[in-house]
């Protein structure tokens, strides 16, 4: 490192190429990374207030800060905050628990026989490519409007994900892997279990991931047109009635359930894929 | 390493088996499909599907009000095209979309490299940047239309909102997850910021950059629905919400169907491109 640093001012007075600058790029440690987030969430939560106390943007739509924590104080009071995030909370739970206990097994299988996989291929490409919530109507003329809509409506976006991912894990086995578990006479179950299952974790939990995130999506989506509870619900009145510090409160409580959650995954991940080192 | 491979088989089956026995288990085998025995297996896998949800609506036994069949989507799509609802539809689902993703990319690529570069930028906007991406930024639509009204401008910032973080951090993560030797080689050719940018992360963070377009064609067409289900009904996605209400559930398998096309023949051209620009590699 010193040597370089001390090898380009010399090529500068040799050469007209010296007055280049080099590319560089530069390492944060853990610290660094920390304390720049850190300044950069303060600043940026600093120039919000001081545009919306001053008036350069209109604090009744943008909200500010401040107006975001008097939201949560006139919510706390009120007693609305504890209420949406459980019945959101029990809707996500539930409908990703489904997409997560179907999708798995079901996409093993279609990972696993090619012929299964080639036969369901345009209907499961269809499902996965399409913006699902376009079936809205239909999972309500099914469902009708309640708790069971919401979590079909919700799984039907959760799913595929999940399930496109499990089976491209399964099926994109490692040859070398595949000849030797042959040589060791191996059956189906065996190279299933010991191949090609661990194999497919971080694709699987890849899957889980963008699951998750659709899923979140979906929860909103469901909680906006199918009844209007929970925080999606809420988030949907409050804009109505303009309190728009309540609506960035029910945003800012998903982002953060989004990110807890992808963390939690991730920490998971480390843990089953441990066996690759 | 190798002393390990070996005594694996004879660890996990306990004792090597006898020939008989050897026979007896039913040794995995390898199945390749070729291309043609794909293309029929789906063909056939498409046709038996819709003859079967066919037959169960012909029947009766499935409710063909709520569950439609592929004929009442058939009627229905001619239906839709004789009134001239399907091409203003498509016309307007198209035009939205194309502008929102052409304001998304040409933001999120731009800034994606910046923030991929800089390891300074990056730390300073990560947290933000991972809550708007984790975030179900559907949720933002009320906010949206305080700011901007229900118009067109509402729904295209809605669109972009839904696409410009995907394709946002897949660049930044792209362009700076650099070969470490391929950054070492360029210094050493005495290559500025510029040059490395052109010549070496751009190339290397293709495949991530369009892996980023795609999850932000899936993720602006979801905008697009929401929008046009929450923005003046207009468009497919208003076509569907307003097919819905009135249950003509064949209208809105139309709807459905041909934006889940759009959106398969969207992706593979984006496939397409990929294996072109990402020539260089082999």
């Amino acid at each position: 490192m010193t040597s370089r640093a001390t090898a380009s001012p010399r090529v500068r007075g040799r050469w007209p190429l010296g007055r280049r600058r080099i590319a560089r790029r530069a390492q944060l440690s853990r610290f660094e990374r920390e304390a720049l987030g850190i300044i950069g969430l303060g600043l940026l939560l600093g120039l919000w207030q001081i545009l919306a106390s001053t008036g350069h943007i209109n604090p009744l739509i943008f909200s500010s800060p401040r107006g975001i924590v008097q939201s949560i104080q006139y919510l706390y009071d009120n007693h609305k905050l504890f209420g949406p995030v459980w019945s959101t909370t029990k809707l996500f739970a539930v409908s990703v628990g489904i997409a997560i206990v179907i999708g798995i097994p079901v996409g093993i299988a279609l990972g696993w026989y090619k012929r299964l996989n080639a036969f369901f291929d345009p209907w499961l490409s269809m499902f996965y490519a399409m913006p699902r919530f376009a079936l809205l109507p239909l999972v309500i003329a099914i469902a009708g409007i309640g708790f069971t809509s919401r979590v079909l409506l919700v799984c039907t976006i959760a799913l595929p994900p999940i399930l496109i991912n499990t089976a491209t894990g399964v099926s994109t086995i490692d040859r070398d892997h595949f000849r030797l578990a042959r040589s060791c006479l191996a059956t189906n179950v065996d190279l299933l279990r010991t191949v090609a299952l661990p194999g497919a974790i971080p694709t699987i939990v890849a899957g889980v991931r963008q699951g998750i995130l659709y899923g979140l999506l979906g929860v909103v989506v469901a909680e906006y047109f199918v009844g209007t509870t929970g925080i999606g619900g809420m988030i949907f009145t409050s804009g109505i009635t303009l309190r728009n510090g309540d609506a960035l409160v029910g945003a800012l409580i998903l982002g953060l359930a989004a990110i807890v959650l992808t963390g939690g995954l991730r920490k998971l991940e480390k843990r089953l894929d441990r066996w690759r080192v | 390493m190798t002393t390990t491979s070996t005594t694996t088989p004879q660890t996990t089956l306990r004792r090597w088996p006898r020939r008989s026995q050897a026979q007896q288990r039913s040794v995995v085998k390898e199945v390749q499909l070729s291309r043609t025995e794909r293309i029929v297996l789906g063909v056939a896998g498409l046709l038996l599907t819709m003859g079967l949800w066919q037959m169960l609506a012909s029947t009766g036994q499935i409710d063909q009000v709520i569950y439609s069949s592929p004929w009442d989507v058939a009627t229905s799509g001619k239906r839709l095209y004789e009134q001239g609802k399907l091409v203003p539809a498509f016309r307007s689902t198209g035009t939205l979309f194309l502008v929102s993703m052409a304001i998304s990319i040409g933001v999120a690529i731009p800034l994606g490299m910046i923030i991929g570069w800089y390891s300074r930028v990056d730390a300073l906007l990560d947290r933000f940047l991972s809550v708007f991406y984790a975030m179900p930024r559907i949720a933002l639509i009320p906010l949206i239309i305080a700011y901007a009204g229900l118009g067109s401008k509402s729904r295209i910032i809605i669109v972009c909102i839904s696409a410009i973080p995907p394709i946002l951090i897949n660049t930044a993560a792209g362009v700076s997850t650099i070969d470490r030797d391929h950054l070492r080689l360029a210094r050493c050719y005495l290559a500025t910021n510029v040059d490395l940018l052109r010549t070496v992360a751009l190339p290397g963070a293709i495949p991530t950059v369009i892996a980023g377009i795609r999850q932000g064609v899936l993720f602006g067409l979801l905008g697009v629905v929401a929008a046009e289900y929450f923005v003046g009904t207009t468009g497919i996605g208003g076509l569907i919400f307003l097919s819905g209400q009135t249950l003509h559930n064949g209208e809105v398998l139309v709807g459905a169907l041909s934006l889940g096309l759009a959106a398969i023949i969207l992706t593979a051209g984006l496939r397409a491109i990929e294996n072109r620009l990402d020539r260089w590699r082999t």
